[in-house]
């Protein structure tokens, strides 16, 4: 069985999509830039004119909000849940104070703009009033939603559904800056995945492989996605409790999941948990590959054999 | 080969428009309703033998029969991104988890 394969960029990352059911590329390709396209244009932070935009310029009065902005926002806090508060979508304003104010790739434009760092905890998910079966929202004000680290993940999720949904033969992988999500049947030994630092790692680099059967996997870490402001450098994992980058024992984390919503909210509930990151993983019945700050990698029991043996 | 997914212009634009007439958020019905953590596990090759690293590579390289055949212009619209292209290129069939 051969595997087709696009590659392209969207919502300021790579997309890569693997099909099993190769005439179907080109089909599975618009279906994903569709999905993409709607996504960005209903909750990217950094576009004025997305619905996402519109909402936290409207705190205090009740909103109503498209289905996929609704499902983005019912997700952000069920991981806000999850987590108890590790994964909080109210860091919008926080990480807006801390540089990250624009698409990633134009960041760096930045570098020698002034910054003021103050410490101030972000207001919290439980501000937020969200009446699911209504899709209507209240943001107090003062707080303005960041979906960004279940949102991209979602949009993995929802692209594989989407193809799945119009192409049903065979099974598709869609990868978003290295939040995976499949739909469908697997080719027979499984989606090889490379479990890197970094998604702009090659895929065919040396290190650890995993074939992916079902489900999801993502990784967060604290090595990619920096800036510099004024000679301050930062990352884009937040500390709710201070409003500023993570500082902890481990700088990436890569979890599978049932789906790529749940395999990210945990990744980085693992960074920001830090500690106490393995026993929560464990608890929740997760499997993880864990790397510290100086570089070791810890596996929590489950987690596969490599395929391919680490150069 | 089967009909309802053939790649010609009619089919795959009035796909893509039935997608967009669902939106998005409905057509896939609720992941946050529908999954726990554990709930739904991922599963994983075991990957424990040299035979099916084997395997596995001669499967992920795919090269020799990674299809070019859609490559010709799509009708989608451009994803919103500088650096987005409207052409699928053919890569690996192997992918990166990372940080991004």
């Amino acid at each position: 069985m051969g595997i087709a394969a696009a590659h392209w960029d969207a919502l300021g990352t790579s997309v890569d999509l693997l099909l099993t059911h190769e005439p179907s590329l080109e089909l599975a390709s618009a279906v994903v830039r569709s999905v993409l396209e709607q996504v960005d244009l209903t909750y990217s932070r950094f576009r004025e004119d997305s619905e996402l935009s519109r909402l936290n310029a409207s705190p205090g009065r009740s909103t109503h909000v498209s289905p996929l902005l609704a499902e983005a926002i019912d997700v952000a806090l069920r991981a806000a849940r999850l987590t108890d508060g590790a994964v909080d979508p109210t860091v919008g304003r926080a990480m807006r104070l801390v540089g990250y104010d624009d698409d990633f790739p134009r960041l760096a434009l930045g570098r020698d703009r002034p910054i003021v760092l103050r410490q101030e905890a972000i207001p919290g998910w439980r501000g937020v009033r969200f009446d699911r079966n209504a899709q209507t929202v209240v943001l107090p004000h003062g707080v303005e939603l960041d979906l960004g680290s279940t949102g991209k993940a979602l949009a993995a999720d929802l692209a594989a559904a989407a193809v799945q949904l119009v192409i049903p033969t065979g099974g598709t992988l869609v990868a978003l800056g290295g939040d995976i999500a499949t739909a469908g049947d697997p080719p027979p030994d499984g989606w090889p995945v490379l479990t890197a630092e970094d998604s702009a790692t090659p895929p065919d680099s040396p290190g650890e492989v995993i074939a992916l059967l079902r489900g999801a996997i993502a990784t967060s870490s604290t090595t990619v996605r920096r800036w510099s402001r004024d000679g301050v450098t930062l990352h884009h994992l937040i500390e709710p409790s201070t409003g500023f980058p993570v500082r902890g024992p481990w700088r990436t984390a890569t979890v599978l999941a049932g789906s790529c919503v749940e395999a990210n909210t945990a990744s980085t509930a693992a960074i920001v948990r830090g500690a106490s990151a393995v026993e929560w993983l464990e608890v929740s019945g997760l499997l993880a590959r864990l790397v510290s700050e100086t570089g070791a990698v810890h596996h929590t029991p489950a987690w596969p054999q490599s395929l391919e043996s680490a150069a | 080969m089967e009909t309802r997914d053939a790649l010609n212009p009619t089919n795959r634009d009035r796909s893509v428009r039935r997608l967009r007439r669902l939106t998005v958020g409905a057509a896939i019905a609720g992941f946050a309703a529908t999954a726990g953590f554990g709930a739904v596990a991922a599963v994983t090759h075991p990957g424990s033998t040299a035979t099916s690293t084997t395997a596995s590579s001669g499967t992920a390289a795919g090269t020799t029969s990674t299809t070019t055949s859609g490559t010709t212009t799509t009708t989608a619209a451009a994803t919103a991104t500088p650096t987005a292209t409207t052409t699928p290129t053919t890569r690996s069939a192997k992918v990166t988890t990372g940080g991004s």
